[in-house]
């Protein structure tokens, strides 16, 4: 026998090659045996391999998911194989952190967003496109502005004073999206540009989401918000392909208020005016008519169009991708717009056949053209939104010798609503790189090393300018302008080992290790001045300017290193386990505590792989699943665990000023994580031939030692600190439900999500917060009990809670009963977040034709009316219809209060009003056209996409989903792909 | 070439380990933009500029501690004032307020940013590297500021938390309250420190040994008549009252109306001034103290535009001064010409009460800023030092010739008018008891400290307090738990050790 052995082995060759699927993605873990033998491996993660065989022995690739293939070996020394699929979904590989894995594999909790998901919607940034997408992940728009901010969130809110937006990670460079904009004058109200605007989505391959302990916990210190892995788009072996696609559209505003018009708010003045003892302004209210409106004047239907070039090729050593894209969007508020030039290059090539070398490269310029998405100085600078229902339907645009009209009845800090647009100012210019280069080297069999360098460099410029003539802030100032710049350089090294064995054909071993360390530098001045020459030239001409100029810098540093590991070990295929590790310094935390660490542990059985369940052959896949694992949270600014020293305080000694100092904050040397404590328990599932999909989950979050800004003592000298104080929890349930209804001819096609989250607030700790409560979600809000109005006076004589009332005064509820109204009356209302949110694309397919259809809903979340509409004790602005029918002497059964009336007590259930909605997000009209017909071109599709088109609510601001300073639009696109 | 890339490999290895070895210094945080203690506090300038800081610390902005929550607390519930300002003013004036009155809270809340400073001060100079005697000449500055805002706080609470260090974490924060007898031996060392450190005669605005020995004097004035009472205290402070009196930096003015306003700030009377002066300092440190004092509609400067105003006098308090009494003209505007021209008597002003601002404006100033807004707040002066001698002998055995020449001085000054014509009024006493003797100097204190932020302590100390205010409205639900303000409420919430004052 070991003669025999011998005999073989001295024949052997090594063969190499690499494992794809028939889209060309490597597949990791396929079992590589040499049949009939003992000896096998196990492909690595970049789908390659090398086995020692007999030259002339044939190789057995097997992976669950796909057709086993057999090759015969011929005494070839790379042999490349290209594996068919045999179940659509589980041979899909997802990245995970650090890595790929096949979603069969999987023992976390990752939701998928593919590139047919999210594609030919009209959208300047990806997280637009990832909105009801997947189970989870609750995203608002706080803005409707080209290059608006959305806010994220991946299973509930998990911190209450520290950032809550999860991580993301492109293209192996972790990043937060956090406002990268320079500082604005200090009327500031521009900031919150979206920073992922500077990421085309049209590059984008796949998008995951890792929820878990299990799947976040490898990124430590950033993981309790959750991960969002975006990677784009590469060459593959397909051969070289060339694509245009490109789309023009038309948005117009989702949704107009229903605002009164003139003669309308005509007579509320009057009433007002009576109700507060003044003479009635208007004398013949119906001689107004309807007036202007303001809505029509400011909002438009504008433009967006997108175009973009790909040439890829993958033959041979080398694969690369190359893009350009511009982007145009015209924003629906008068002169408001984004444009983005980006290009991209991501390459890949095999040095020799141990060093294979990756980069990701894309740099973009934006600029944005802004108008004031935020109130600032009560009224000094209003929102484009506010604007709209500030302006009086009474007066005109322009008066009869063509000037704007900027001042009407009862006005307050007024201007032009469409002078001052179309004259201010907010020029933004930001350029991006963001890339990587890595090299990755396999040492031995099974062993590679390899080792990144990322960037992030941002840098930002900005221009403001309020005119002198046309709005009211620059007409204090005589102009007020800013110039300013940031630069944030971000630079990245990650160095990992990975180790894959296959022990005894049954034990399936991946073992990863790593140090990797991240720092940002981030520099930024400013220079606000007034008193400007001439408002033609602006801001340009600051040396000029009469005011007395305020110049500022400043710079900031993080760092954070990290030791990272993890062990994947399967056991047949039937038992999955994955142990992850991190280590975390931050530079952010105070000298003791710099250090985290962040365990997880997660264990994954395929009942499948049982007899008994192959015996009911219902099953394709069955996998329950369960983890726990602790994350954190470091969203903090910079600095913050040191005291602060300001030389800017001033005494005065022998009659002249002197510059002194003190110490403004508690430095806490104890400053640590926020960490969170997951558990997870899910359960995936296919049957019906793979045509249905199903994954479950449930969790609990607990998130301990929050980052909180607490209210000290006062007798320590200081009234706040961030102190590590009080327990949040979140806990939810999760359903992703895939469907193949129809997959012949006809495909029918039935992808859908639903997900509920409970947040509450534990403990308070030692936070001595006022504003939130145990029990709730932080965000909801004391508030009194709105009960109507008193109709008569008799109604006023039968109570003796509220005095001093008269009729069509509101009335509230005196909750503790004491026969008075006052604070303690006041309950905790309002439903910061949902009680359920869904998404359900459905999409339909018929030879060359596609529809598709997405309907997603946000249920049982509260908000408040727009109060200056809403309100009618005060007049200055424009009011909603509804207050038409407001309590009169004539109209007394009204339970909404008289003009004018003075016992208005806010925040009340009065103001409490539903954000509940179901949209029928995106419709697309697709068409392959016939290659027949068009011979040279290799194919064609042509679609028609329409965008939040329908809303069904009882909102009754702009829109439930955001945007309550500047409105969503609805977006008609005509698209058009083309592939060479 | 594998030979190289392996060793590229293993370098990378070996280079990120030592990486890590130096992890320590690369998550260091070295702040740019502003200052941290580790890089602060080290030479002489940074040790005069923290103590700028703790000065600052006495009054902001027009906005903090004495600068105004302060004098609102005592003057509003003194029978000095009257506010027709807002609900949040008024509460105090009619005392209806509660633990959660918001100037209870932003007094107790700037005496304790105060006192940080100071601690400040106190614990970092000693180990900054400068000329000895100027440190303890520093320190004995930031320990008579904190003996001084102790002082203020344990007659407006009485027990305390005892700060007596830094803060530098918030568990220091959570301390219970000391009782009154641990305090005043604190605000007594630092006063006796600060005498023994402090120069004779020192920048105008810094305090001086002189202001020490009085603020010393003034703390054994009211502790022998406190819980924490010591059988030596009388005879402390009349011995402290002469000292500062025999010291050749200070006397008394001549003119009483040349003690007061912007021209003659830091004059020989006065011990320690907080100062506000919006000419040197347009956004920073102005005072209030006179627009809020102005009657409302009445022109009194050439240049005004506007009707400042606020603070009145209540009719009571007005009727404590004798018609004739020189002091009543210099403390304030009884009649005056409104923006018509019209003559008006107080009783027609606008806001019919005698406004009490000639102490706080500057009557030689044209313009807004000067006339209104550079009003020093009198600490101490001297002629408070007299009286409170005159106070603690006759405590002690009752009205000897030293006490009388010690209130007589003080009403003669006032009898001299301006040295160009003198009055009768009011004439030297004589011949009284003991129990006399104090209504007398009580009866003095007001007529000549008033509006100067003294009457509710005086009232406090002479137990006349209640008995006053219910004099003049019966209806103010004042009693005696209003000797103490009440810790405010949400101090006691966020630090459960408080105790509260007893009726809170």
């Amino acid at each position: 026998m070991g003669k025999t052995t011998s005999y073989f082995q001295q024949v052997k060759i090594r063969v190499r090659g690499v494992v794809r699927d028939r889209a060309g993605n490597p597949v990791p873990g396929v079992t590589i045996v040499e049949k009939g033998t003992q000896n096998g491996t196990v492909s690595t993660n970049d789908g390659s391999y090398a086995i020692a065989v007999n030259g002339n022995a044939v190789l057995v690739f097997t992976v669950v998911g796909m057709i086993k293939q057999e090759v015969e070996v011929n005494n070839r020394q790379k042999i490349d194989v290209v594996l068919q699929g045999n179940a659509v979904q589980l041979n899909e590989v997802v990245a995970v952190g650090y890595g790929t894995q096949n979603k069969k594999d999987l023992t976390g909790a990752i939701s998928s967003v593919g590139i047919k998901d999210i594609q030919n919607q009209p959208a300047s940034n990806i997280e637009t496109l990832l909105q009801g997408k997947a189970a989870g992940v609750y995203i608002q728009k706080s803005s409707g502005a080209p290059g608006g901010t959305l806010s994220i969130q991946v299973r509930g809110r998990s911190s209450v004073n520290a950032g809550t937006e999860p991580l993301y990670v492109i293209d192996g460079v972790p990043v937060y999206n956090s406002n990268e904009d320079p500082g604005g004058s200090s009327y500031g109200t521009y900031s919150g540009t979206n920073a992922l605007v500077s990421l085309n989505p049209d590059d984008i391959a796949s998008i995951e989401v890792l929820k878990d302990a299990s799947a976040t916990a490898i990124y430590g210190s950033r993981g309790s918000n959750g991960v969002i892995i975006i990677t784009t788009k590469r060459g593959n072996k397909d051969g070289a392909n060339i694509r245009y696609n490109g789309y023009y559209g038309w948005q117009k505003v989702a949704n107009k208020l229903k605002l009164m018009n003139g003669t309308e708010q005509a007579e509320f003045f009057n009433d007002w005016a009576e109700a507060n003892s003044l003479p009635q302004p208007f004398a013949n209210p119906e001689s107004i008519g309807k007036g202007t409106d303001w809505q029509d004047e400011i909002f438009r239907t504008a433009p967006m169009q997108n175009h973009q070039i790909s040439i890829s090729n993958g033959k041979g050593k080398t694969q690369y991708y190359f893009s350009a894209n511009y982007f145009d969007q015209q924003g629906i508020v008068i002169d408001s717009k984004l444009k983005r030039y980006s290009v991209r290059a991501n390459v890949d090539e095999d040095l020799n056949e141990k060093l294979h070398f990756s980069q990701s490269f894309t740099f973009s310029r934006t600029i944005s053209n802004a108008v004031p998405i935020a109130d600032a100085g009560s009224g000094n600078v209003r929102s484009a939104a506010e604007r709209a229902y500030v302006a009086s339907p009474i007066v005109p645009v322009y008066d009869s010798s063509g000037n704007y009209v900027d001042n009407w009845y009862n006005a307050s800090k007024a201007e032009s609503p469409v002078g001052s647009l179309k004259s201010i100012t907010s020029d933004l210019v930001g350029d991006n790189l963001l890339g990587n280069i890595s090299l990755n080297y396999n040492i031995v069999n099974g062993l590679t090393f390899k080792t990144l360098l990322g960037v992030n460099l941002s840098n930002r410029s900005l221009k403001e300018y309020y005119p002198q003539s046309t709005t009211y802030i620059g007409g204090v100032l005589n102009g007020l302008g800013t110039l300013s710049e940031r630069k944030i350089n971000n630079i990245l090294n990650e160095n990992t080992l990975r180790f894959t064995r296959l022990v005894n054909k049954v034990h399936h071993i991946e073992i990863l290790g790593g140090f990797t360390w991240q720092t940002e530098d981030d520099d930024s001045w400013d220079a606000l001045t007034d008193g400007y020459p001439d408002d033609r030239l602006g801001v340009s001409t600051p040396g000029s300017a009469t005011g007395v100029p305020q110049v500022d810098a400043s710079y900031s540093k993080w760092s954070l290193a990290s030791w990272l590991g993890r062990i994947n070990y399967q056991y047949k295929d039937k038992y999955l386990l994955t142990a992850t590790f991190r280590a975390d310094g931050s530079s952010k935390f105070g000298t003791g505590n710099k250090w985290g660490f962040f365990p997880s542990v997660a264990a994954g059985y395929r009942l499948s792989e049982e007899q008994f369940i192959k015996n009911i052959n219902f099953f394709d896949d069955l996998k329950i699943r369960a983890s726990y694992g602790l994350t954190g949270n470091q969203q903090i600014g910079t600095y913050k665990s040191l005291p602060q020293i300001i030389n800017t305080v001033t005494y005065i000694f022998n009659n002249q000023l002197v510059s002194g100092s003190r110490q403004t904050n508690l430095g806490n040397s104890n400053l640590r994580w926020e960490k969170s404590g997951q558990w997870d328990a899910g359960v995936d599932a296919s049957f019906l031939h793979n045509r249905i999909r199903l994954t479950v989950d449930y969790y609990q979050k607990v998130t301990h030692d929050l980052l909180f800004t607490i209210n000290l003592p006062a007798n320590s000298g200081y009234t706040q600190a961030l102190y590590n104080t009080g327990t949040l929890s979140n806990k939810g349930f999760e359903l992703d439900l895939n469907a193949d209804i129809f997959n012949r001819d006809f495909k029918w096609n039935i992808d859908a999500n639903y997900s509920n989250n409970r947040t509450k607030m534990v403990s308070l700790g030692l936070s001595g917060s006022t504003s939130l409560f145990v029990g709730f979600p932080p965000g909801a809000y004391l508030g009194y009990v709105y009960e109507g109005v008193f109709n008569n006076q008799k109604e006023i004589d039968d109570q003796t809670v509220q005095t001093g009332v008269k009729p069509g005064d509101a009335r509230y509820l005196d909750v503790s009963g004491d026969g008075k109204l006052n604070a303690d009356d006041r309950i905790v209302m309002g439903k910061p977040n949902p009680d359920y949110i869904f998404g359900i694309n459905n999409s339909f397919s018929y030879k060359g034709i596609s529809l598709s259809v997405f309907v997603q809903g946000v249920i049982g979340k509260q908000g408040k009316k727009i109060a200056a509409v809403f309100d009618p004790s005060e007049a200055s602005s424009n009011k909603s219809i509804d207050l038409l029918n407001r309590w009169t002497p004539n109209n007394p059964g009204s339970n909404i209060p008289r003009a004018g009336f003075s016992d208005r007590l806010s925040p009340s259930t009065y103001d409490l009003i539903s954000l509940s909605y179901v949209k029928i997000r995106n419709i697309q009209l697709g068409y392959n056209i016939p290659s027949k017909l068009i011979p040279r071109l290799g194919s064609v599709n042509v679609y028609v996409s329409g965008d939040n088109l329908f809303t069904f609510t009882k909102y009754t601001g702009y829109d439930p989903d955001g945007g309550s300073d500047y409105p969503t639009s609805s977006t008609v696109i005509l698209g058009l792909n083309i592939q060479f | 070439m594998n030979k190289y890339i392996k060793i590229a490999v293993y370098g990378c290895l070996i280079a990120a380990s030592l990486g890590f070895v130096s992890c320590k210094k690369f998550l260091e945080e070295k702040p740019k933009s502003f200052l941290s203690p580790q890089n602060y506090y080290k030479n002489q300038s940074d040790a005069l500029a923290a103590l700028i800081g703790a000065y600052d610390g006495l009054g902001d902005n027009s906005s903090t501690f004495l600068a105004r929550p302060l004098q609102y607390l005592t003057w509003y519930c003194s029978d000095e004032a009257y506010t027709t300002g807002a609900a949040n003013e008024k509460q105090l004036n009619n005392y209806s307020f509660t633990a959660d009155q918001t100037y209870i809270l932003s007094t107790w809340k700037q005496m304790y940013d105060a006192i940080n400073r100071d601690n400040i001060v106190i614990d970092r100079i000693p180990d900054i590297p400068m000329d000895d005697s100027i440190k303890q000449e520093y320190i004995g500055e930031a320990k008579f500021l904190r003996g001084l805002e102790y002082f203020y706080g344990v007659r407006l609470w009485g027990a305390l938390p005892l700060m007596t260090k830094e803060v530098s974490s918030v568990d220091e924060a959570y301390v219970a309250r000391s009782p009154v007898s641990d305090i005043y031996k604190l605000i007594i060392s630092d006063l006796e420190f600060a005498a023994e450190h402090l120069p004779a005669k020192s920048q105008d605005g810094r305090a001086s040994k002189g202001a020490a020995l009085g603020i010393l004097a003034k703390v054994y004035l009211t502790r022998a008549s406190s819980e924490a009472a010591d059988p030596g205290d009388y005879q402390k402070c009349a011995d402290l009252c002469e000292e500062v009196i025999s010291m050749p930096e200070h006397h008394l003015m001549a003119d009483y109306q040349k003690v007061f306003g912007p021209p003659n700030e830091f004059n020989a009377e006065s011990l320690f001034e907080w100062q506000g002066d919006r000419i040197l300092s347009p956004l920073g440190e102005h005072s209030i103290l006179g627009s809020f004092t102005m009657p409302k509609g009445i022109k009194l400067f050439p240049n005004q535009s506007a009707s400042d105003g606020g603070i009145v006098c209540t009719v009571a308090y007005f009727d404590l001064y004798n018609a004739d009494d020189y002091r009543r003209e210099s403390t304030f505007v009884s009649e005056g010409v409104d923006f018509s021209g019209k003559h008006l008597t107080w009783q027609q002003f606008p806001t019919p009460f005698p406004a009490p601002c000639w102490k706080y404006v500057d009557r030689t100033a044209t313009d807004r800023a000067a006339f209104e807004f550079c009003g020093n707040f009198i600490v101490l002066r001297l002629a408070d030092v007299y009286l409170m001698r005159a106070e603690a002998l006759n405590e002690i055995d009752g009205p000897g010739p030293e006490a009388y020449s010690m209130i007589n001085a003080i009403r003669a000054r006032a009898r001299n008018r301006d040295g160009s014509s003198s009055s009768s009024y009011p004439g030297d006493l004589a011949g009284l008891t003991q129990d006399q003797f104090r209504d007398s100097v009580l009866h003095e204190r007001a007529v000549e400290l008033g509006f100067e932020g003294k009457r509710w302590f005086d009232l406090v100390r002479t137990k006349r307090l209640v008995q006053t205010i219910k004099a003049i409205n019966p209806d103010y639900p004042v009693s005696d738990k209003n000797l103490l303000f009440p810790v405010p409420r949400q101090e006691m919430i966020l630090n459960d050790q408080l105790t509260q004052n007893p009726g809170w």
